[in-house]
């Protein structure tokens, strides 16, 4: 684990009732790996128990979030705060139940112009539950 | 619903046909996410205007929808309940072959400003 628990809050702008990263497991080139356990309090927990697809996009997009500010803190600079800019082929196998642990790959490519774009990869157990490309839009501040 | 009432209100619901209804909303500037997006200034997460568009449809339909894919969503403007208190959201849906599912074509917008468009699969069953 690199980083975990309170620390997760140095990586990502977000907070409580809406982080979605428990864990930065990896990271490695353009390569990083990240955990959320699924608890009931969950913003996304819909009445059936599970959760609403838009969950598994925010995780992905966290997870991305997490990896951009670990690589700034690395190099001593300030996490940036990033913004979806496009979904693209997202599809979702099976929503996550409480207690699931999501694990998530996420691979990063070049940035231009202030555009990232990203794939990420969840799984619970080694099963693919969803997978999407994103671009991401870094703003300082 | 996870958003319904708590992150908007629907204010107006003009169903122009069975498959295709605008919903125009009310942005609720207390809502509980803008404690963690962000402390310090309150932006709609991108992910629960997503949310707001599937809502819309299943209010629409009348049938829970579960969202298999997103071909595309666009994210064009950052939405703050400040910058655009009311929204329209536009949503299309026609049925595949076995009514397993619509796809669907929606917009998140106000008279000036497009916010989101989005292109997808919504399953009826999970």
């Amino acid at each position: 684990m690199l980083y975990q628990g309170e620390d997760i809050k140095k990586l990502i702008p977000q907070r409580d009732p809406i982080m979605m990263v428990d864990a930065l497991v990896s990271a490695e080139g353009d390569v990083c790996k990240t955990e959320l356990g699924v608890r009931e309090s969950n913003f996304f927990i819909e009445d059936d128990q599970l959760m609403s697809e838009p969950g598994l996009i925010e995780h992905i997009a966290q997870s991305a979030s997490a990896f951009a500010g670990y690589r700034c803190v690395v190099k001593g600079e300030p996490a940036p705060v990033g913004y979806i800019g496009e979904v693209k082929k997202f599809h979702c196998y099976r929503r996550p139940a409480i207690g699931d642990v999501l694990s998530t790959t996420i691979t990063m490519g070049a940035e231009v112009n202030g555009i990232t774009i990203i794939t990420g990869e969840t799984t619970v157990n080694g099963e693919v539950v969803a997978d999407t490309q994103m671009k991401i839009f870094t703003a300082d501040e | 619903m996870l958003l319904k009432d708590k992150f908007y209100k629907v204010q107006q619901e003009n169903v122009l046909s069975p498959l295709h209804g605008v919903y125009l909303i009310a942005l609720l500037p207390d809502a509980d996410v803008y404690r963690g997006h962000f402390p310090h200034k309150a932006v709609c997460p991108g992910v629960c205007n997503i949310e707001t568009i599937r809502e819309c449809a299943e209010m629409l339909t009348g049938k829970k929808l579960f969202m298999k894919t997103i071909k595309q969503c666009r994210l064009t403007a950052v939405a703050t309940p400040q910058v655009c208190p009311l929204l329209d959201v536009d949503v299309m849906l026609t049925p595949n072959q076995d009514s397993s599912a619509y796809i669907i074509q929606a917009r998140i917008a106000d008279a000036e400003t497009t916010y989101m468009e989005l292109k997808g699969e919504f399953s009826v069953n999970n």
